[in-house]
């Protein structure tokens, strides 16, 4: 353990240093350079109902709108999990469980990343979120058939995550590393479970599953609630892995314009009751499991 | 026979016999109207029950489409993914309860789809778990608010089918709720439940058409009265109405309630069961609005009394009608005759204004052509007064100016009954001619024989004399276009000759314009012929010299030779010495030397005159007027071998000749243009300059552009210069046609363009574009 802290202590160090490089030489658009650019460039991966790829999804029209309240035109800019980070802030990283390492220069490709975006700690070592827009869970997903029978809710959101961990004991479980579902955010080999990197897409990981890859996969809620929906009586919830989590829109350490005139634009649209309304449209049943979060909305 | 007295009249047993048909035919009409009024009152009770039974079929048929909504709802998809996820043991908090918002969205949106006069037609859905557990509940906001219901009380069996019941409302009219069971994997699930408004079902189904309805329709459910309107009273009071346990469906019956006055009112009504369902329509309808407000009977009674008096009446009234009617009639009759006797006076004084005022004169005579009328035109044109011709005849006045033939063929004519046309010639009193257009027709009695002629005549004399006139006129005009034609002949035969005369001068002319270009080059050719032919001469005295010194020397070796031969006492040296010597003396070395570069120019000068005269040849082509296949750059070369002497000095000649086909023309007047032009261009140069003659191809044309670079021709005159006649040279030096030649030459010989392009100081360009014939 004293190790482990030691090398964290080191790696902060690490990404303040090259964190502060990034600042000084990371070429994302702050928002009079977008103004004067005239387009917004949005970093985006096909994933549940936040980016469909059909040219819809709750970020991809949440990026609409706000291009349109900054009068700029809107471009997407298709992306994946392993580089949107770096076509953001122009350098690759390593994350290593709530650490980041900063490696090498990378061509700066868009200027906000709204994707499903889950804060994690390792991120935000190198990307500022938005105020949040979505709220999110990672859960447990089991095949229909598996042996495995879902929790009976305790109330108790810890000993509802304990009940849902105890079940994964000797089962193979797919996980996405460098997403929300990076198996060492929620130290799924202390399980016992027999954890899998998954090298297909976070939308694959479900059906991934149902044709036998593994017996489980972690998903997190938006996902996992398409997936039951899509295949119905192939896939059963087991329970919760993590706590209640936070998705936001992640901009470049060096663009505080756009990110404060997004948070503006965010709490507009909240106030006004456009975003519940994009909620309502792709995420009907959201406001049932996270109540706090919609609360006042 | 006494009773039957009145009958001994027979005006008065006719009158009888009427009166008796038409009391019987009014009988009839009475009676009639009887049966149609009772015909009447069962089509009225036809329609009401058939109205009723409309109704119920309509409530009957939307009671069934609400049947197949909830058969629907039960296949809703998210219903069913939500007992799918509950099977697998999910919870509501992970997973089970987003089906469940799912579905709930989805029975909302169903319940809400459906209108019905503006309102949602279920104004609830409900979906209990087999438990009784109120897992959806979608309903008109407002409603059901704080009720408290024992929902286990819907539930029902696997095996059930969709139930209906009635809720009576606390404020409204209550509610008909459907209920259906619902299944998943063929296991009892739950129970769908499904709420309708009982007034806005009859207010769209009963009450909207009430307004032309003269019943009142009651809803009832199950054997009770669940929905009376509110006006029923207007038919039959609530409390009064039948126990509707007691009604038979579709059996009409009827009932006698007090009225609001106090009388007896009979009722009348029917039972029409909605379809297979518990409910069912009873409509009321008082008798008297059924068959009106008096009964038939009483009808026939009254139609009859009002019948007899009517036709008693009637019977009056018919004998003075008829006497007023035959009175009437005669004088109609009178006044018809009056009208027409009127009208025929009226129309005989307009005839006879109209033959008095006509324009023309109208005249009647007897069969035998005796006068007897004439109209006051007469007098106006013959200048005779009636009195003086009535009684004359017609044919003695006529056959004194007129042929007998034309006479006999007009008198066989109104004799045959026919009209006669024609123009007859007369004397006016004054004793001038009258010429009349004649119409003569034959005036017939009522039996068809002829009785009187008339005859219109109109004066055509003006007309007749204009027609002479004319005639006259023509004749002269002819005369006169003789005379006119022969002095044009005259005129035109001058004018032939002096076409010919000026050919022949235009001829002239240019044969002079050709001699003036031949004279002017005569120098020149002269010159280069007279240069070449000049060395020449020298050349053949020098080489005669030669030939006398060659003689002399070999006479010399002659003799030298014979001596040695001879074998005398001089030796070979003393013999060859003298012809050594006058070797040297003689220059005969030098003369061999000599001689091959004389003889050498000699043929050159002798090429040089040959190809001047070829040239000149060619050139001479001016003189066939024919038109043949010809290179033009060749005309173009001979052209510039004439003038050289022109151009040699004066010019640099660049050819630019193009690869262009041979093109039917006249090439020696062409070659005359070109030496115009080129004569033209050396004259433009006053000191040295450039001439460049090139020819290109040009689609179906070849084109000649002759460039110097010569003074230019000024503005004001080069629109001039293809007039005859004009030119800038000196007088004496040009004849002013070369370029109006060469004019003619290319736009009118060849049908061809000739244009010039000039700058004042720069140089002239003519262009000619002729095109290739082949």
């Amino acid at each position: 353990m004293r190790e482990k802290g030691k090398g964290r202590g080191f790696s902060i160090i690490l990404s303040a240093l090259l964190t502060f490089t990034t600042v000084t030489c990371a070429l994302a658009a702050d928002l009079d350079a977008i103004k004067k650019q005239g387009t917004l460039r949005h970093l985006g991966v096909p994933y549940a109902n936040f980016v469909s790829g059909s040219g819809d999804g709750l970020d991809v029209e949440l990026c609409q709108l706000f291009a349109k309240h900054l009068g700029v035109k809107y471009e997407y800019v298709k992306t994946d999990w392993g580089t949107v980070i770096p076509d953001l802030i122009g350098k690759k990283v390593k994350a290593k469980g709530a650490e980041v390492e900063i490696t090498e220069d990378a061509p700066v490709k868009g200027d906000m990343i709204a994707n499903g975006f889950t804060v994690l700690p390792w991120r935000e070592k190198v990307v500022k979120f938005s105020e949040p827009t979505f709220p999110s869970q990672i859960w447990l997903i089991a095949r229909a058939d598996s042996p495995v029978k879902p929790i009976i809710p305790t109330k108790d959101i810890n000993k509802d995550i304990a009940l849902t961990r105890a079940l994964m004991k000797g089962k193979k479980v797919l996980s996405l590393e460098k997403t929300c579902l990076d198996p060492k955010l929620y130290d799924l080999a202390a399980t016992g479970a027999k954890v899998i990197g998954f090298m297909g897409q976070l939308n694959e990981l479900a059906p991934a599953i149902i044709n036998n890859e593994a017996e489980m996969t972690i998903l997190d809620v938006p996902d996992a609630l398409i997936a039951i929906e899509k295949w119905p009586g192939k896939l059963k919830i087991i329970g919760p892995i993590s706590p209640k989590q936070i998705m936001g829109a992640g901009f470049a350490q060096d663009a505080p314009k756009l990110l404060a005139e997004y948070n503006i634009f965010l709490a507009g649209i909240k106030k006004d009751g456009t975003y519940m309304k994009l909620i309502n449209t792709y995420y009907p049943s959201a406001r049932m499991y996270f109540p706090d979060f919609f609360k006042g909305l | 026979m006494r009773h039957f007295f009145f009958l001994s009249n027979p005006k008065r047993s006719l009158t009888v016999l009427l009166v008796a048909v038409l009391a019987g035919y009014m009988g009839f009409l009475v009676y009639s109207q009887y049966q149609s009024q009772e015909e009447l009152r069962k089509v009225s009770l036809t329609r009401f029950l058939h109205e009723n039974e409309k109704r119920a079929m309509a409530v009957d048929y939307f009671m069934a489409d609400r049947l197949g909504d909830l058969a629907e709802l039960a296949e809703n998809r998210e219903l069913a993914l939500y007992h799918e996820n509950l099977a697998l043991g999910m919870s509501i908090e992970y997973g089970l309860g987003a089906a469940l918002i799912a579905a709930e969205e989805s029975f909302e949106k169903s319940r809400t789809r459906l209108k019905l006069e503006k309102s949602a037609v279920y104004p609830r859905l409900v979906y209990l778990d087999e438990s009784g557990n109120k897992l959806i509940d979608t309903h008109e906001p407002g409603l059901f608010q704080g009720e408290q219901r024992q929902w286990s009380r819907y539930l029902s069996s696997r095996e059930s089918h969709a139930t209906f019941m009635f809720e009576p409302g606390d404020n409204a009219d209550g509610f008909i709720v459907i209920s259906c069971p619902y299944t998943f994997k063929a296991r009892y699930a739950g129970q769908l439940l499904a709420w309708l408004s009982v007034k806005t079902i009859y207010h769209h189904f009963i009450e909207a058409s009430a307004q032309d309805s003269r019943f009142i329709t009651t809803l009832l459910f199950k054997g009770e009265y669940i929905k009376v309107p509110e006006d029923a009273d207007r038919v039959i009071a609530a409390a009064l109405l039948p126990k509707a346990r007691n009604l038979q469906p579709r059996a009409p019956f009827s009932l006698t309630v007090t009225a609001r006055d106090n009388r007896p009112e009979r009722i009348l009504g029917m039972m029409s069961p909605v379809g297979e369902t518990p409910f069912a329509l009873a409509a009321f309808l008082p008798e008297h609005l059924d068959s009106g407000e008096q009964s038939p009977r009483r009808l026939l009674f009254t139609m009859a009394g009002f019948g007899l008096l009517i036709l008693a009446g009637g019977i009056v009234i018919l004998r003075i009608d008829m006497r007023n009617a035959v009175l009437q009639a005669r004088l109609e009759e009178i006044a018809l005759r009056q009208k027409i006797v009127a009208e025929q006076n009226a129309n005989l004084r307009k005839l006879s204004t109209a033959v008095d005022q006509s324009a023309n004169t109208v005249l009647i005579m007897t069969k035998d052509g005796t006068i007897e009328y004439v109209n006051p035109h007469f007098t106006v044109v013959s200048g005779y007064r009636p009195e003086e011709v009535i009684g004359n005849n017609f044919l003695n006045r006529w056959s004194a100016h007129n042929s007998k033939e034309t006479l006999d063929t007009l008198w066989e004519t109104i004799n045959d009954g026919k009209q006669w046309t024609g123009e007859l010639r007369n004397r006016k009193k004054s004793g001038e001619i009258l010429w009349e257009q004649t119409t003569i027709a034959p005036v017939k009695d009522e039996q068809g024989a002829i009785a009187d002629f008339i005859a219109i005549k109109e004066d055509i004399t003006k007309r007749k004399e204009a027609e002479e006139e004319i005639l006259r006129l023509n004749t002269d005009l002819e005369q006169r276009v003789l005379d006119r034609t022969t002095a044009l002949q005259v005129s035109n035969r001058d004018l032939e000759k002096a076409y010919r005369e000026l050919k022949a001068a235009q001829s002239q002319i240019l044969q002079q314009e050709k001699m003036a270009s031949i004279g002017q080059l005569a120098a020149g050719v002269a010159h280069e012929i007279n240069n070449p032919t000049g060395f020449i001469l020298s050349n053949l005295n020098s080489l005669k010299k030669y030939l006398q010194r060659f003689a002399e020397f070999l006479t010399l070796q002659t003799e030298a030779l014979e001596k040695l031969s001879a074998g005398g006492n001089e030796g070979v040296d003393a013999v060859l010495q003298p012809v050594t010597e006058q070797r040297k003396v003689l220059k005969i070395d030098h003369l061999l030397d000599d001689i091959g570069p004389l003889i050498e120019e000699s043929i050159e000068g002798g090429e040089r005159v040959k190809k001047i005269v070829q040239s000149l040849k060619s050139f001479a082509h001016i003189d066939e007027a024919e038109y043949k296949p010809s290179d033009i750059n060749a005309g173009l070369e001979s052209s510039l071998a004439v003038v050289w002497n022109e151009l040699k000095y004066k010019a640099t000649v660049i050819r630019d000749y193009g690869e262009i086909p041979n093109t039917v023309c006249n090439l020696g007047q062409l070659n005359q243009v070109f030496v115009n032009i080129l004569v033209n261009a050396a004259h433009a140069l006053e000191k040295q300059g450039e001439i460049t003659v090139k020819t290109r191809r040009d689609g179906e044309t070849i084109r000649v552009a002759i460039s110097d670079t010569g003074c230019g021709i000024p503005a004001e005159t080069i629109n001039r210069i293809f007039e005859p006649f004009f030119t800038t040279k000196e007088v004496g030096k040009g004849t002013g046609l070369g370029l109006s030649i060469a004019y003619d030459i290319v736009v009118k010989k060849h049908n061809g363009q000739i244009e010039v392009e000039s700058e004042p100081g720069k140089g002239t360009t003519f262009t000619l574009t002729i095109p290739i014939v082949i």
